[in-house]
């Protein structure tokens, strides 16, 4: 660090030799050191006056050095920054630091001979001289950098959107591949029975295989109507008493109904609870996409129990299935769109991301206790509906 | 005697229907809720007896890939149709590779079922003769 008494380092690049008798008395290899210096270098004396002016300055600030020197500091600055500027100014000369990086506060902005601004990148130094103290300024245009950090986050976002693109159209071949086996089976049913009563004679088996055939076009239907509850939640408005308990009942129908349940015994232990506030086909989703995992989860066989209570001015209904379980990894990330742990054709990963918008569509609250091998315990609790206070009559 | 058709489905109603299908025509249909089942039928009947195996693909404990890989494994002689309701190119392609003799994928009309089973039947008894002539 140069002493107050050392000769100035800086004196040749003054342009104005009447500014400053020390400056001008400089080493002379020095001021060819700065003229080469590809960054800019702006030094101003204590009355905030600019006393050097590089040639990387130059170029970049667009001034000449004739024009700017003696000029305020202010010249090179847009004028919104002038107040805080001036602040940040004084500070540092009355601090104990002998130089900073000035990008440390904030992002630095230059303002060229045209009026035009860029983004600068500055460090600044103390220099002691004679009685007077320079503040000597490196700075250099990170246009380019910001230009290219701006094109690469554009980049990565489109990237982004691209692959949850991707996951989408991922998700919905899974989800055509697995509504063309669950229909082409019953499919292959009407059909045969179709065909029988086609080359039959016998009124009895034909009607019978037409009684098959409605009970497989209603099985169809039950299908439909499940994939048709993937839809996001819609609006919270026409809120109705919700019986959280005949909700759960209509879920376990459409688990049986999907044939999940086959070989699973399913207990519910449904205590007396007072009513929601809710959509019943919201909570009913909500319910059934928990016990179609919990049903996954236990495959061939197994059991499932549901059982409901009131506690704390909350409904509280717990699943608990006895099937594989939940790895810790993965129970950070069930709620996310398309993460799935299941089979190809076994679900789209979307189940418990739609619970978690209708619990919090509700002020629920929703919680999983899981081990691997051990099952899994869903806790999913809505608050009691509010009835109006009733007015006495006077 | 009929020809035994065994039939694997972990499907009550397809299983059913493929009994339609065969009624009247020269197979009895015998039949599996899957392929654990299936081999423990196979290894308990008259293996002379089974014709062709009817295969689903998706199937709980043992699945059709699986089920299908032990019985060419273990019972070269009988001829297997796979019955699918999950049309795969792949999947097809790697059955027909292990040796199926069809890929069906549901919903399959009576016709077509029949004459794929009699066309399996054939290579059963083209089969049978040759091993007997060894």
């Amino acid at each position: 660090m140069a002493s107050p008494t050392s000769p100035n380092p800086h004196a040749q690049e003054v342009a104005d030799p009447a500014t400053n008798e020390t400056l001008r008395a400089a080493v002379p290899p020095l001021a060819g050191l700065l003229s080469v210096a590809p960054d800019a270098i702006v030094a101003v004396g204590d009355d905030e006056t600019i006393r050097v002016f590089n040639a990387g300055a130059e170029k970049l600030f667009g001034h000449r050095a004739g024009d700017i020197v003696g000029r305020p500091l202010d010249a090179l600055i847009p004028a919104r920054f002038h107040g805080s500027h001036a602040e940040h100014v004084a500070r540092f000369r009355a601090g104990p630091n002998q130089s900073r990086l000035m990008t440390e506060r904030s992002e630095i902005v230059g303002l060229r001979a045209d009026g035009s601004e860029f983004p600068a990148e500055a460090s600044v130094s103390k220099l002691d001289m004679d009685g007077e103290t320079f503040l000597a300024v490196m700075l250099h245009d990170v246009s380019a950098r910001k230009q290219a950090e701006g094109e690469l986050v554009a980049a990565k976002e489109q990237a982004e959107q691209a692959l949850v693109q991707a996951e989408k159209m991922a998700a919905l071949g899974t989800l055509a591949s697995g509504i063309g086996h669950e229909i082409n089976n019953p499919l292959y049913a009407i059909l045969g029975a179709a065909e029988a009563i086609r080359d039959g004679s016998d009124v009895a088996h034909s009607q019978a295989h037409a009684q098959d055939i409605i009970q497989y076009c209603k099985h169809i239907a039950g299908i439909i109507k499940n994939l048709t509850g993937y839809i996001r939640p819609a609006g919270k408005h026409g809120l109705e008493a919700v019986d959280v308990n005949a909700a759960i009942g209509e879920a376990v129908s459409m688990a049986r109904l999907s044939r999940l349940s086959d070989g699973i015994e399913i207990d519910q232990r449904l205590g007396p609870v007072p009513e929601i506030s809710a959509k019943s086909e919201d909570i009913q989703q909500a319910f059934f996409n928990i016990i179609r995992n919990g049903l996954q989860a236990i495959g061939r066989a197994g059991r499932l129990e549901v059982e409901s209570m009131c506690e704390d001015g909350r409904v509280l209904v717990r699943i608990r299935d006895s099937g594989s379980g939940i790895a810790p990894a993965d129970l950070a990330k069930i709620y996310d769109p398309f993460f799935t742990t299941k089979g190809p054709d076994e679900g789209e990963g979307i189940g418990l991301f739609v619970v978690k918008q209708i619990v919090d569509k509700y002020d629920g609250a929703i919680e999983f206790e899981s081990a691997v091998g051990g099952g899994t315990l869903c806790a999913i609790a809505f608050p009691v509906r509010q009835t109006k206070q009733e007015v006495p009559l006077t | 005697m009929k020809n035994k058709i065994l039939v694997v489905d972990d499907e009550a109603e397809i299983r059913k229907t493929i009994g339609l299908q065969l009624e009247g025509s020269v197979y009895d249909v015998v039949a599996a809720e899957d392929g654990e089942m299936a081999i423990d039928l196979l290894a308990k009947e008259n293996i002379l007896e089974v014709t062709v195996i009817i295969c689903d693909v998706r199937m709980p404990k043992i699945n059709g890939v699986e089920a299908v890989a032990y019985f060419r494994e273990n019972y070269p002689a009988i001829p297997i149709i796979v019955l699918t309701g999950y049309p795969d190119v792949q999947l097809a392609v790697d059955f027909m590779k292990s040796g199926v003799v069809d890929y069906l994928v549901k919903p399959v009309e009576k016709d077509e079922l029949i004459e794929a089973v009699n066309k399996a039947a054939r290579q059963r008894t083209i089969f049978s003769e040759a091993e007997r002539k060894m």
